[in-house]
């Protein structure tokens, strides 16, 4: 059932690539972010959800790279905070840092990189209040990388985790770049600290 | 008279065997031997009332450090710990959570009380001034770390701050018995904390 999605986002992603002649980034829909090359990367972005708190705010997702080629998230943008940036949480000796990455994240051909809870992710600094429902629903980011054109994604937003509706806001926006909207519907609590 | 004597030392050995041959609780945290007891630990609750550790002697206590501008790791934290209380169902009754915010500067019992309640209102959420937070580096071992505000030093702007994520259960007694990693899963703490409340 996964792969008969996933094939057929595919196939739609490559005929609205080919028909459109340039890449759709408006969708950010699944390999539509590089040239068709067999030496390029050819990235998708899966599970992008945003997680909101006051004054900051993270956003996860899975980047895979179908292509034969690296590539790297080097930027965020938004205009829904102040700052995006590539962020990494480790833990030495017990003890939780949270580290940047200006270098961003690589994305190994053939590959992925998850960004999750506890780990790799995007923080967002001073979330600005949403307009309407929708911004409220969802939260518009242009990822920018070292070789392929930027996706946009509309990531769903999640309320505060433990607050009983952390699954507010996930529904079509999810579907619109070719994940598996069932795939991260646990708890993000329990999800990520046994990612962290 | 004898032959008395002789089913009382039977009956002795015999639960002595028992006892000596029972399993010793296997734990998934990290076991203190011997417990001690748990540090002090005394500050304001987000609902600007005095909280002191001590005070909930009877209960299981989950102690850990936080801060409410986190961005990543604590409100997983929090809600994991939700998660957890949910588990254990009426059990819950007799557990003590206690969020320590190591974040005096930013976090206010004001903003503790927008943060914390959201959770579960039954949470504790402390506040607590410069100098407990310092004390706590010497009684509870913790490390907190401020990183550099993003606009430069002096700067009214958004740091980071680095601190143990460790897991501290007491036990009804008052005494620090385990220990759990910042990654511990719910279903590593459930049985643990179980064992305890059944204590």
């Amino acid at each position: 059932m996964r792969f008969a999605r996933f094939f057929i986002a595919l196939v739609a992603a490559a005929l609205l690539a080919g028909c459109a002649g340039e890449p759709n980034e408006a969708t950010g829909a699944p390999g539509a972010a590089s040239p068709a090359s067999p030496t390029s990367p050819t990235l998708e972005v899966h599970e992008a959800r945003a997680q909101l708190m006051p004054d900051v705010g993270a956003v996860y997702l899975k980047l895979v790279n179908s292509g034969q080629a690296a590539d790297r998230l080097v930027a965020i943008e938004t205009d829904a905070a102040s700052s995006a940036e590539t962020h990494e949480t480790v833990v030495e000796d017990g003890v939780m840092r949270m580290v940047p990455r200006p270098e961003g994240f690589e994305i190994p051909a053939g590959g992925s990189v998850e960004l999750v809870p506890g780990g790799k992710h995007i923080m967002l600094l001073e979330p600005r209040p949403p307009r309407d429902e929708a911004e409220a629903s969802t939260l518009s980011l242009t990822l920018r990388f070292a070789t392929s054109e930027p996706i946009v994604i509309e990531a769903p937003v999640a309320a505060m985790p433990g607050s009983g509706s952390e699954h507010a806001g996930h529904g079509s926006a999810h579907d619109s770049h070719g994940s598996d909207p069932g795939s991260h519907g646990s708890d993000p609590g329990s999800h990520g600290m046994e990612e962290g | 008279m004898g032959r008395r004597i002789r089913f009382l030392i039977i009956l002795c050995v015999g639960v002595g065997w028992l006892l000596g041959c029972q399993p010793a609780q296997q734990w998934n945290g990290t076991e203190l031997e011997p417990p001690a007891p748990a540090p002090g630990l005394a500050g304001l609750n987000w609902n600007g009332e005095p909280f002191e550790l001590a005070d909930h002697a009877g209960k299981v206590a989950i102690v850990f450090f936080g801060y409410t501008m986190c961005p990543d790791v604590c409100p997983f934290t929090l809600a994991k710990i939700k998660g957890i209380t949910q588990q254990l169902g009426t059990s819950a009754e007799d557990l003590a959570v206690v969020f320590v915010s190591v974040d005096p500067h930013r976090d206010s019992v004001e903003r503790l009380a927008r943060y914390v309640p959201n959770f579960n209102s039954e949470f504790f959420g402390l506040h607590l001034d410069t100098d407990q937070v310092d004390a706590l580096k010497s009684t509870w071992d913790v490390t907190v770390q401020y990183g550099q505000p993003k606009d430069g030093p002096g700067t009214d702007s958004f740091y980071y701050v680095d601190h143990t994520g460790t897991y501290f259960i007491v036990d009804r007694q008052g005494q620090l018995r385990l220990t759990f990693p910042p990654n511990a899963t719910a279903e590593q703490m459930v049985p643990d904390l179980e064992a305890l409340l059944e204590a």
